[in-house]
């Protein structure tokens, strides 16, 4: 009683996960064939996520293949979407070497020491070539997404600001912070069309002073140094092509946004579900289709109890204080993405069939346990549009096969065409007929 | 010290010394060619090519990463025991191990040179610490700039250009956070008042304390008197409570019958009141800006008790993780209290909230309760306090004042002054956004065209009827975006190295020295040319170390190299490290950082940091290493009693700490850190795919006895033989830095005493315990001052160093030498050398 301090939460997250009124793709879709006369296909998205670190292995893969194999512990609360997502043992980065980057070329299945003069140099991940085809009509060519920074720098991920690489290979600035990744959806408040109108003028005017600027330094820099402002003014031409994009999207406002806006700090899971939220506000609106999304769980979900750092988890085996709470960790994060499935289920798409049925969610990482790099998690839900035998344990061949292939077989799902992804020499046999 | 200046300036700055042609690529040593002849080429040779693998064909001189490759993937394949086959022959373990070892150093050689840069800094974007400062000193105000994007590292630090990227994120996120630093900025042309003074109070902390418990007890008392009535009448589940309320009613009465909470708070009393709690404002959240907190309190009670210290946290209410917490060694007493006084900066990052209570075993592992009847789970903490009959603390009263404004701000000092803002004519805005840029671009004026643009802006959002501040701002919002303000900017037209001028040399030097741009001393000699002199050079160098600001400095420099950040994942076991408290986890680290500070200031030999015959510590640490001293809440130099292991890094509680878990040390990790930071021979990164040996596995037997497996395979044995026995030299330290004799086994069951004694990685020299080890690598303090010298380089060049730094790496280790290894001169010869003073 005589204790001074208030203990309040701080957080409160306003009516989250409360249902409010979006656009619903189905009238967007109606809308759109109402004007063009055409045919509506559901158009195809692909999610992308990752963690740092590795699994608790032992209750992560299946010992049967097939469509019969025993749930692991590990997906306990996947069970509800059994028929809706495969487990792939044996899939490896093969130019993998490093135990501590869980995520840094998960996309990309890049050798990273393989240019010249470089002690690194990473190159373009799959959801950036997809997003060159999924990207063209929606208001957010991709959507890179990556936790808050967590203890040192990398630690479990490896070099990156998220896990999408430029065409050049250069890292990707991931939106890390919910808030900010709520702005961006929803923006601030009503805005008028003449107000958008010159927001968009006064941003273009904004562009020009700094290309200007950038312009007046590139003349007089060194070779070495010219790479770097060109990396500015690739940046900026990036945004140039936002704003010719939302020029086309001028007199669309932005949707409401489903919830409030977030406040206060949260904890790992919490902040993990919101971003879920906000990916399938994103969807369902059609803002992206395409979205990668590395999570923040290096130092796993101190809710959960375990007061351990995430590395001591790659160096443990059944049975001891770390192993379980790699495992509460997986079990979290498959549970947490049990939900986003319920989410996007629930999305009704443009004719009618659910969001899911025509996206592709990979989940998965580049570490094993111990250091090891070669046959890496990875696990695939929904339907991509169809055209895949979802619900089976696929055991690939140990070490052979690339996870490019994976990669590969998406981006032709997806209709990007390519000969090959990285190191990937085939469609992936199996999942993708 | 200024001959040395002059003898460099002579030979480096005037003479430009071309550099040599490019790097010759490592070769592959003889002796691992003839290994392949004996062992590998008749299945992968000339006439047979198993698997399409040809080894005699691969080059041995390394002249591109293809080649590298090629070698690399054969390493890999050694290393997982995958060749030779399991049914031919294979070679002595002696062989493999040496063949592993010569071949993992000659792939890294070769990434060396086939990386290096030739010695040129590369143009570099300030990062996000550098970019709050920057802001500080341009416009006066902490900003919170959380919402930038992430800073990449290079070899683990945040200053080299190629850790940078640049996204479009990143430009927006520029433009945002850079409209907010404005408005802030100019606040009296938005209207808003002037805020600076606007927190002045001191306030009599017992004043609404008394009065609450007044008010609350006898209604307290009811209920509990309701409760007991309840329970009689059947109610048994309303016996939660009783207790406590049966422990507390009597507590806060003995608490109201004290005479000294008439004048004071006492702390902890039994939990009436566990602590104070004391908003910045009383209104709520407290304007960003710089405070001054006092407090004067003293020790109760009659009994003199020389361990007991008074903790202000600050943080959200009900948050488990503070913002910050400071501890004081309560030295008062009633009748002669004492006062301290510190400064804090809120900038909507930190909270404005603090807690005062006592420093106690609580705050870091409570004990475990015993949990009666009638206890509810929620009453632990309370529970707890009841307990406590430690001494207490009587704090008299808490002011705050502030928030003042900063040091002049370099770039609207003389925007504010004159007219009105309203009556500014657009020629005077012009001015005003030119004066802008130009501080912003450091002192460099900016391009007709941009401002030109800028002004553009302006005219625009008029036009569009917006209110003249905000085209002001409008105007002013690209250049805290703009390329000239990211980068530090240095033209070189040609592929000819040349010297920096005064401008560009003084902006190297304040990210250097103080991750800020240049003050106006700094500007105003740099702009004369006097900057380039090298008495002036010299002088502003110990200038700016002594300012406060060269703590940016310091804290991201030693927190990098020594990876200090690890310390967050130190966890104890419960009850395990009774005296490791907060207080001295978080001075731990701190310990480090303050030892470098004075390493700096005192030009005190880097030598000193490997062993030494003093440390610098608080009280709080001399406490806890038991090092009689009267250390006060300062850091101080303490002389050692002669046989303290507790001079030099290694002696110090975070490092020890740091790569341990907390609850067990790892000799692996101890051992690859000395290899890295005191012997500068990184092992390389334990190879992928390759199993761990099972510490935990292995139940009753001793660490010791555990890792000898790494002995037994070529595979581990390669590079484990140097990294395990130097970690066993440190055994005598517990999991947080404690002195030990004995070593539990891993599953806890049994005991052995410490094993120390090993060979050093040369395989030759032995030593008997952590102090022979320490002498050895004493010996080798060439290693360690070369290692220094090479993050100093890293993180002040903002670059990597290269193969073809080191003559100049063994130039400038020789003359630390020869001048008797002092860390000032060290920093100093580095800022004075060919790389940082030209472009």
């Amino acid at each position: 009683m005589i204790t001074t301090d208030p203990t309040t939460r701080r957080t409160i997250l306003r009516g989250l996960g409360a249902t409010i009124a979006l656009p619903m793709l189905e009238c967007m879709g109606a809308a759109k064939s109402a004007a063009t006369g055409a045919a509506t296909t559901p158009p195809k998205r692909l999610i992308f996520l990752s963690y740092a670190w590795g699994v608790a292995k032992a209750d992560w893969f299946p010992t049967a293949t097939g469509a019969d194999y025993e749930l692991p512990a590990s997906f306990k609360h996947m069970e509800r979407h059994r028929k809706d997502f495969s487990i792939l043992s044996n899939l490896s980065n093969k130019n993998a070497t490093q135990g501590h980057w869980g995520t840094t070329t998960w996309m990309t299945s890049a050798d990273v020491t393989a240019t010249p003069g470089k002690k690194f140099q990473n190159t373009v991940s799959v959801d950036q070539l997809a997003a060159r085809v999924l990207g063209r009509d929606t208001r957010f060519t991709s959507l890179p997404l990556a936790g808050p920074k967590e203890g040192k720098n990398d630690a479990g991920y490896g070099p990156g600001l998220s896990m999408s690489w430029s065409d050049a290979g250069n890292p990707i600035a991931g939106e890390t912070s919910a808030v900010g990744l709520f702005d961006r959806l929803f923006g601030a408040g009503e805005v008028s069309l003449e107000e958008r109108r010159y927001l968009l003028s006064k941003r273009r005017s904004v562009l020009d002073a700094v290309m200007h600027n950038a312009k007046s330094m590139h003349t007089q820099l060194s070779s070495t140094d010219r790479e770097k402002v060109d990396e500015y003014f690739q940046s900026v031409r990036e945004i140039e092509v936002r704003l010719d994009k939302s020029e086309e999207w001028l007199d669309k406002p932005k949707p409401k946004a489903p919830f409030a806006r977030p406040e206060g700090k949260l904890s790992t899971s919490e902040q993990i579900k919101l971003t879920y939220d906000l990916m399938a506000a994103a969807i369902q609106t059609d803002m992206t289709r395409v979205i990668s999304y590395r999570q923040p769980s290096a130092g796993l979900f101190p809710e959960l109890g375990f007061k351990i750092d995430g590395h001591k988890t790659t160096h443990t085996r059944k049975g001891q204080e770390p192993y379980n709470a790699a495992l509460a960790r997986d079990q979290k994060q498959l549970e947490l993405v049990a939900y986003l499935i319920d989410k996007l289920k629930a999305i009704k798409d443009v004719d009618g069939s659910s969001v899911f049925d025509n996206s592709l969610i990979a989940y998965g990482g580049g570490i094993t346990i111990n250091h090891d790099v070669r046959d890496t998690p990875t696990m695939v839900a929904g339907h991509g549009g169809g055209g895949l035998n979802q619900g089976q344990h696929y055991r690939y061949e140990s070490n052979q096969t690339p996870l490019a292939n994976l990669w590969y077989s998406m981006l032709n799902q997806v209709g990007y065409e390519t000969e090959r992804f990285a190191d990937s020499d085939g469609k992936l046999k199996g999942l993708f007929a | 010290m200024r001959s040395v200046v002059h003898l460099l300036l002579l030979t480096q700055l005037i003479v430009l010394a071309t550099l040599s042609a490019a790097t010759e690529p490592a070769v592959v040593p003889e002796k691992i060619q003839q290994f392949f002849n004996d062992n590998c080429v008749r299945c992968h040779g000339s006439k047979r090519q198993k698997a399409n693998i040809r080894v005699d064909k691969i080059p041995t001189k390394i002249a591109d990463e293809a080649i590298a490759q090629q070698w690399q993937d054969i390493l890999d394949v050694l290393n997982l025991s995958e060749m030779p086959p399991e049914d031919e022959d294979q070679p002595s373990k002696e062989d493999m191990q040496d063949i592993l070892e010569t071949l993992t150093e000659t792939l890294r050689e070769a990434r060396e040179r086939l990386t290096d840069t030739g010695g040129s800094i590369v143009i570099r974007r300030i990062n996000n610490r550098e970019y709050k400062n920057t802001i500080r000193d341009l416009f006066g105000i902490d900003l919170d700039v959380e919402m930038l994007p992430q800073d990449g590292n290079l070899d683990g630090f945040d200053t080299p250009g190629q850790a940078h990227s640049l996204s479009s994120l990143h430009i927006e996120r520029y433009l945002s956070v850079g409209r907010k630093a404005l408005e802030e900025a100019y606040f009296p042309i938005t209207g808003k008042k002037l805020r600076h003074g606007q927190v002045a109070r001191k306030v009599e902390v017992e004043t609404k304390i008394n009065e609450t418990m007044r008010k609350v007890l006898p209604g307290l008392k009811k209920k509990l008197e309701q409760t007991r009535k309840d329970v009689a009448n059947g109610k048994k589940w309303r016996k939660i409570g009783i207790t406590t309320k049966e422990t507390e009613i009597p507590i806060a009465e003995e608490y109201l019958t004290r005479p000294e909470i008439e004048t004071g708070v006492l702390l902890p009393f039994k939990g009436a009141p566990g602590q104070i709690s004391f908003p910045l404002a009383p209104w709520g959240t407290a304007p960003n800006g710089r405070y001054r907190m006092k407090i004067r309190f003293g020790l109760a009670g009659d009994e003199k008790h020389d361990d007991v210290f008074l903790k202000v946290v600050r943080g959200e209410p009900g948050s488990t993780s503070p913002d910050e917490v400071r501890y004081f060694h309560v030295t008062g007493t009633i009748d002669e209290p004492q006062e301290i006084t510190f400064d804090l900066v809120a900038d909507g990052v930190m909270s404005n909230h603090f807690y005062v209570r006592r420093r106690s075993l609580e705050d870091y592992k409570k004990p475990p309760f015993e949990k009666t009847e009638g206890y509810h789970w929620g009453y632990d903490r309370v529970s707890y306090d009841y307990l406590d009959e430690g001494p207490q603390i009587w704090v008299d009263w808490i002011a705050a004042e502030g928030p003042f404004p900063n040091e002049a701000p370099l770039a609207p000092a003389n925007l504010l002054s004159g007219k009105p803002f309203a009556e500014l004519s657009r020629e005077e805005i012009q001015e005003k956004v030119a004066t802008v840029a130009f501080h912003a671009f450091r002192h460099r004026q900016p391009q007709p065209g941009y401002l030109d643009r800028l002004m553009a802006i302006y005219d625009a959002a008029l036009e569009h009827g917006a209110p003249k501040q905000d085209a002001f701002f409008d105007a002013l919002n690209p250049i805290l975006a703009s390329p000239e303000f990211l980068f530090l900017y240095e033209p070189r037209e040609t592929e000819e190295r040349r010297p920096l001028d005064g401008l560009e040399l003084a902006s190297r030097l304040s990210y250097f020295l103080w991750s800020a741009p240049p003050d106006d001393e700094l500007y105003r000699v740099a702009e004369s040319g006097d900057l380039l002199k090298p008495e002036v050079l010299g002088a502003q160098i110990d200038r700016m170390l002594r300012s406060d600001k060269s703590a940016a400095f310091v804290d991201a420099f030693v927190a990098q190299w020594l990876e200090l950040d690890r310390l967050g994942h130190v966890e104890p076991a419960q009850g395990a490290q009774p005296t490791y408290d907060d207080a001295v986890r978080r001075a731990s680290r701190e310990e480090v950082i303050a030892t470098f500070h004075h390493f700096f200031r005192e030009n005190e030999p880097a030598t000193a940091l490997v062993d030494a015959d003093f440390v610098v510590v608080n009280q709080v640490m001399a406490d806890f290493y038991d090092i009689p001293a009267e250390a006060g809440d300062a850091w101080q130099k303490v002389s050692l009693p002669k046989d303290s292991p507790r001079g030099g890094l290694l002696g110090q509680s975070a490092i020890l700490a740091l790569t341990g878990t907390g609850e067990r040390t790892s000799p692996v990790e101890r051992g690859a850190y000395v290899l890295r930071k005191i012997l500068n021979r990184p092992p390389p990164p334990a190879p992928a795919n390759v199993p761990m040996l099972d510490e935990e596995a292995a139940g009753t037997q001793s660490i010791r006895e555990t890792l000898s497996q790494h002995m037994d395979s070529a595979q581990c044995s390669s590079c484990h033989r140097r990294i395990d026995p130097l970690g066993y030299a440190m055994e005598n330290f517990d999991p947080v830095g404690l002195w030990r004799t004995e070593v539990l086994s891993s599953d806890g069951a049994a005991k052995f005493p410490v094993e120390t004694a090993g060979l050093m990685p040369d395989g030759e020299r032995k030593f008997a315990d952590f102090t022979g080890m320490k002498a050895h690598l004493v010996d080798d303090r060439q290693a360690f001052v070369t290692g220094l010298t090479e993050a100093l380089m890293i993180y002040g060049y903002g670059r990597s160093v290269g193969f073809s730094d080191r003559p100049l790496i063994e130039e400038l280790v020789a003359k630390s030498e020869a001048n008797g290894h002092g860390l000032r001169d060290l920093l100093t010869n580095i800022v004075l050398s060919q790389p940082f003073l030209t472009k």
